[in-house]
């Protein structure tokens, strides 16, 4: 692959892959950290595009390498979920920001994804390398732990 | 509540994405020194200096404490800093199950915890980590260790948040009497740091650990300046991101199997990288054809590992998320060695249920499997294996399963079961 192709080949990548992939990240690790784990993660993908880029999921590999990364940033200051800002109409309960931030981290990136995102069943499977079973599981969880904490139904 | 919970997510996650630049790829480009791992020469460890004030003021504040003959107070008052023991319920005894309700911790439910066991000397070590250490910016919770003599009374200890925060705490390590808690993968950042290990040798005071990466692989990491702690993962970690590896100790050497990584990259199809070492520090690859026909179509895909007394068993299990009823494919390789491995997979778990080897156990030449809390299988062989019946503590227990010792745990959402069982 020369070096033109593979630019233009990375360049296409990101374009279709940028935002799922901080999307992801930022459902599972918050705004802040998602996204430097999904920059440093593009980064990773682009030194390593020759072997990655024949991969038949790079966006889920690459969402490994960003997870792996943020996790490892757990010793670095981080900053927490965004709190829900005042005069929001409709209202945004305040508690959901500390609600989610207290999931495990599998179960966030799903509700997250299926529900603050607005991704398919198959879509959030697909890139977390799960089945759909596994997804529907960690949604019924992490949805009723949500309830229970903020005392809501659906 | 005026809005459902999911309206309420769907409004939520859309401000946090209008409020989130997205990345610009000369962002991408100013990251790419970040990703890299730096080779040696590598840095003290990041926390040795502090630690060493620690030490230093600890034992000056000792002396002092002696001098004045005050020593017994400080006893007194440490004695009554520690948690109480618990106190064991049984709630099973039948022929062949011993079943002990360890830890009832209702506040477990708060969070989800990552459970750990082993056997360390004569101690059962039981780590259980919050899945999540942060929120608002602060440390939510310590990790809790818990450690017995006999899988019955437990004492608990709950780590300085700072520490475990810093650790990053996520597995545990025997090596010969001792504990040690280390991150899940332990990597030179750029900067030339890398996460501490804390030590224990009766799973009450916790040290950091005096560790350094021996090589910039980090293949062998020395600690406390003895004996050498091997970690298979670190290698081939360095520029690849493989989840994950283990190391089994023979008689004559170790074994080390590297997972490749599970995202359908084709070029590296083999599911298991075999290793030998003679000694723990040099290491070649192992020709191991048992494993070449295991290449994978599929994403999900797990793996376990176990391993006593000489006999080691490498299990993988692949799903096909096409079609989520489908069982899953289940496939077992053995070493008495660590240089060749048999397949030995036992055709009857294929459509039984298995999903993944959680722990063997090996009474004579029984191994024990288990998926989830659900279904144990018991073998004389490794090849032949037949179901056997649980407690009915297990029934419809979403845990996690462990095997340590001679003892299964059970980890629920609020408690901790400790079932012993006999053949």
């Amino acid at each position: 692959m020369t070096d033109e192709i593979k630019a233009d080949s990375f360049t296409e990548f990101v374009t279709e892959t940028e935002r799922t992939l901080r999307h992801a990240l930022t459902a599972g690790f918050g705004p802040e950290r998602g996204r430097d784990a999904a920059a440093d993660a593009l980064a990773y993908g682009w030194e390593h595009w020759d072997r990655i880029s024949k991969m038949d999921n790079p966006a889920g590999y690459l969402y490994r390498v960003g997870s792996d990364r943020a996790r490892r940033m757990r010793s670095r200051p981080t900053v927490a979920l965004p709190v829900v800002a005042t005069g929001h109409e409709p209202w945004v309960e305040p508690g959901l920001p500390a609600a989610l931030a207290r999931l495990p981290e599998q179960q966030r990136a799903v509700v997250a994804l299926l529900y603050g995102y607005q991704w398919s069943m198959s879509e959030v499977a697909e890139l977390l390398g799960v089945s759909k079973a596994t997804v529907q599981s960690y949604s019924d969880r992490g949805l009723k732990k949500l309830r229970r904490k903020l005392g809501v139904e659906l | 509540m005026s809005n459902g919970l999911l309206s309420q997510l769907e409004m939520y996650y859309s401000e946090v994405d209008e409020a989130q630049d997205p990345i610009r790829p000369d962002e991408v480009s100013d990251r790419m020194d970040a990703v890299r791992v730096l080779p040696a020469p590598l840095l003290p460890l990041r926390r040795s200096r502090s630690t060493r004030k620690v030490w230093v003021a600890l034992a000056a504040a000792a002396v002092a404490i002696a001098l004045i003959g005050t020593v017994t107070l400080l006893i007194s008052a440490r004695t009554n800093d520690v948690p109480p023991a618990t106190t064991p319920v049984v709630t099973e005894q039948s022929l062949s199950w011993t079943v002990v309700e360890a830890v009832d911790a209702p506040h477990m439910l708060e969070l989800s915890w990552v459970p750990d066991v082993l056997h360390a000397g004569s101690r059962y070590f039981v780590s259980l980590m919050p899945d999540i250490l942060r929120a608002a910016d602060e440390p939510v919770v310590p990790n809790e260790l818990w450690a017995s003599d006999d899988g019955l009374i437990w004492e608990l200890d709950r780590m300085p948040v700072e520490e475990l925060v810093a650790a990053g705490a996520s597995r545990l390590e025997a090596q010969d009497t001792a504990a040690f808690q280390l991150a899940d993968r332990i990597l030179v950042d750029p900067y030339g740091r890398w996460d501490p290990v804390v030590r224990s040798d009766d799973g009450v005071t916790w040290t950091v650990a005096d560790v350094e990466p021996d090589s910039a692989g980090g293949v062998v990491w020395k600690v406390d300046n003895a004996e050498a702690m091997t970690e298979v993962r670190i290698p081939w970690i360095v520029g690849g991101f493989t989840p994950t590896g283990w190391i089994f100790e023979f008689a004559d050497g170790y074994a080390g199997l590297q997972v490749t990584p599970p995202f359908g990259d084709r070029s590296v199809a083999q599911p298991f990288e075999a290793y030998h070492s003679p000694d723990g520090q040099n290491w070649s690859r192992v020709d191991a054809p048992a494993f070449a026909d295991a290449g994978y179509d599929h994403f999900d895909r797990r793996v376990g590992f176990a391993h006593q007394h000489g006999v080691a068993l490498a299990v993988l299990s692949d799903a096909d998320p096409r079609d989520p009823l489908q069982d899953a494919q289940f496939r077992m390789w053995r070493s008495d060695d660590g240089i060749t491995w048999t397949n030995i997979t036992p055709q009857q778990l294929n459509g039984a249920g298995v999903w993944a080897l959680e722990g063997a156990w090996l009474q004579g030449p029984s191994f024990m499997t288990g998926d989830g809390a659900a279904t144990f299988q018991l073998s004389p062989d490794g090849e032949q294996w037949d179901q056997i019946d649980v407690p009915v503590e297990f029934a419809n227990f979403q845990g996690e399963v462990r095997v340590a010792g001679n003892k299964i745990f059970v980890f629920g959402e609020d408690r901790l079961l400790v079932a012993t069982y006999t053949p």
